[in-house]
């Protein structure tokens, strides 16, 4: 994981997309206009350059949302780990409840959370938090007990204490647990907050798409999906790449 | 010598409560180790060796008996860090050097930066490791990793060293080579060492006693004193001597196993062994 990629191995996914790609173009050719509802990927690349303006005051919206709600759900995940991995009855009530929130459907909450918090920015963050920070706080308290019983033993000769036991072993070994939260919850946090925009916004990818769909333009659609697929994307390949450059290395060695 | 001993376990028992039912995995066993000593502990796996290392560590309590280290309780002891600890696997942090690995018992104690760096380049010299300071654990060999944990060990200035079979998962030769190495550190720091081990032969070749232990529950079969003359060699493994003391651990280790065996091939049981030894 940690060597990068040969250039074949590029190659080979490069080829595999634009195989898809063709095949799609050629597809919605064929059809010729009567699968309105697909529109060739050419046509969506079109839509694309035509409203780059709007999409760029959409992504600004939107990732600013997602960035907040991913924040403060790394804040509240990892806090919440600490408390379970200190209390073991803390993390037997608090976990069900965290399990229950993480089931609701989030498209049920955002018209009570826009009842609750308003039009503004607050319920678009509020579902990027509820979106992201389940797989987070699920791998942080993995990772903050991943460490193995020799070890703790060791520390335990060593009388040392919960803080450093914390500081010097538990957070180092769950720094890679927490980074593949990051990788998973970042684009769940931008899907979040996508969802978010459906009621009462009037900017935002999650409006665009919406809007797109009441006024039937399947191009304007697409491309709109295209954008969100590239921002949720750039979340996971912010974390990959942090990954690499961090603990990818030592982690991989080790073991 | 009629000084209290520096370790001084009386009637200890330990059960542990699983899901299965109550293991019990020492049972009544009394062992008096002098300060200075070097003690071996034999016995078979799963006995009940390693529960034993770490009641005297103080991170296990007895379910009965009372274990006395250098006046205190183990806890006591523990926290006064009386022990230094080699485990079967060298538990190094892999993200951290060789220096910084070794030095980690000074950061918890508190030492200064300038300190730790000092006193960790002498022990990884002491160990053999000098100019790997800055390697990472994952470029250390097997035998190079145990090097390190055992300089971790003794950076605090241990008055007790307890090894659980610290050299388990090595081969013989590099084995024999850190044998070698520990019976050098040992004899210039002359702390109280409590080994653990499955090797009859490195029990012999390092300790001034050994101590057979019964297949679970674990209690003393037999003691052995090593009288082999020190400073110790490999080349003392090749005597007479050493032969005898090793088939007295042996005989001692293998009883039960070869009486079981006798049974079953319908002999008596005192015709092949001595009936001193228990064998409950
Ligand atoms: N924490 C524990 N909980 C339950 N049973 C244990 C525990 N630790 C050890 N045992 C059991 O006690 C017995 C002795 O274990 P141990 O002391 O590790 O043996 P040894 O080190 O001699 O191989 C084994 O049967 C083992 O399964
Ligand atoms: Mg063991």
């Amino acid at each position: 994981m940690t060597h990068l990629p040969s250039f074949r191995h590029w190659a080979r996914r490069v080829a595999a997309v634009l195989g898809v790609l063709v095949a799609w173009q050629v597809a919605a050719q064929l059809a010729d206009g009567r699968a309105r509802a697909v529109p060739p990927p050419t046509a969506i690349l079109q839509t694309l350059a035509a409203n780059w303006d709007l999409f760029v005051g959409d992504l600004q919206y939107t990732l600013l949302e997602a960035a907040a709600g991913f924040l403060i759900a790394v804040v509240i995940a990892v806090g919440l780990a600490l408390v379970f991995i200190r209390s073991r009855p803390a993390e037997l009530g608090l976990y069900n409840i965290a399990v229950a929130m993480h089931s609701i459907p989030f498209i049920a909450i955002v018209p009570i959370l826009v009842i609750w918090l308003g039009n503004g920015y607050s319920p678009k963050i509020a579902v990027a938090v509820l979106a992201s920070f389940f797989p987070i706080l699920v791998n942080t308290t993995r990772g903050l007990r991943a460490v193995d019983e020799q070890t703790t033993h060791l520390l335990r000769v060593l009388d040392a204490s919960w803080w450093q036991v914390l500081t010097k072993v538990r957070w180092p070994t769950a720094l890679p647990y927490l980074l593949t939260a990051f990788k998973v919850g970042a684009p769940s946090a931008v899907l979040g907050a996508t969802i978010g925009e459906w009621i009462g916004s009037q900017t935002g990818l999650g409006y665009r798409i919406l809007s797109a769909m009441f006024n039937f333009d399947p191009d304007l659609l697409w491309a709109t999906m295209v954008v969100s697929a590239l921002a949720a994307l750039a979340g996971f390949l912010l974390f990959d790449l942090l990954e690499r450059l961090t603990v990818g290395r030592w982690v991989a060695e080790a073991r | 010598m009629t000084a209290d001993p520096a370790i001084d376990l009386r009637g200890v028992s330990k059960r542990y409560l699983t899901r299965g039912g109550e293991v019990e995995a020492v049972s009544s066993l009394s062992l008096a180790i002098r300060a200075g000593e070097f003690v071996a502990v034999i016995g078979p796996s799963g006995c009940g060796k390693s529960t034993l290392l770490k009641m005297v560590a103080g991170i296990e309590t007895p379910t009965a008996g009372t274990i006395t280290v250098e006046g205190g309780t183990p806890d006591q002891a523990r926290r006064r860090r009386l022990f230094g600890v080699v485990f079967q696997d060298p538990v190094l942090l892999p993200w951290r050097t060789l220096e910084g690995n070794v030095s980690l018992p000074l950061e918890i104690v508190g030492s200064r930066r300038p300190e730790r760096a000092r006193s960790a380049r002498e022990l990884i010299e002491l160990v053999g490791l000098a100019g790997f300071e800055a390697s990472l654990p994952a470029q250390l060999s097997g035998g190079m990793k145990q090097r390190a944990a055992i300089a971790r060990a003794l950076i605090l200035n241990p008055s007790i060293l307890l090894l659980d079979e610290p050299f388990g998962a090595l081969d013989e030769y590099t084995r024999n080579q850190l044998n070698l190495e520990l019976l050098r550190i040992w004899s210039q720091s002359r702390v109280t060492a409590l080994l653990i081990t499955h090797s009859i032969q490195e029990a012999v070749l390092l300790a001034d006693r050994v101590v057979v232990l019964t297949p679970r529950p674990a209690r003393v079969a037999m003691e052995v004193d090593v009288t082999l003359p020190r400073p110790r060699q490999l080349a003392q493994l090749r005597t007479r001597e050493c032969f005898e003391l090793v088939g007295r651990v042996s005989a001692a280790l293998y009883d039960r196993l070869e009486r079981e065996a006798g049974r079953e091939r319908g002999e008596p049981a005192a015709a092949l062994a001595p009936g001193h030894l228990d064998s409950r």
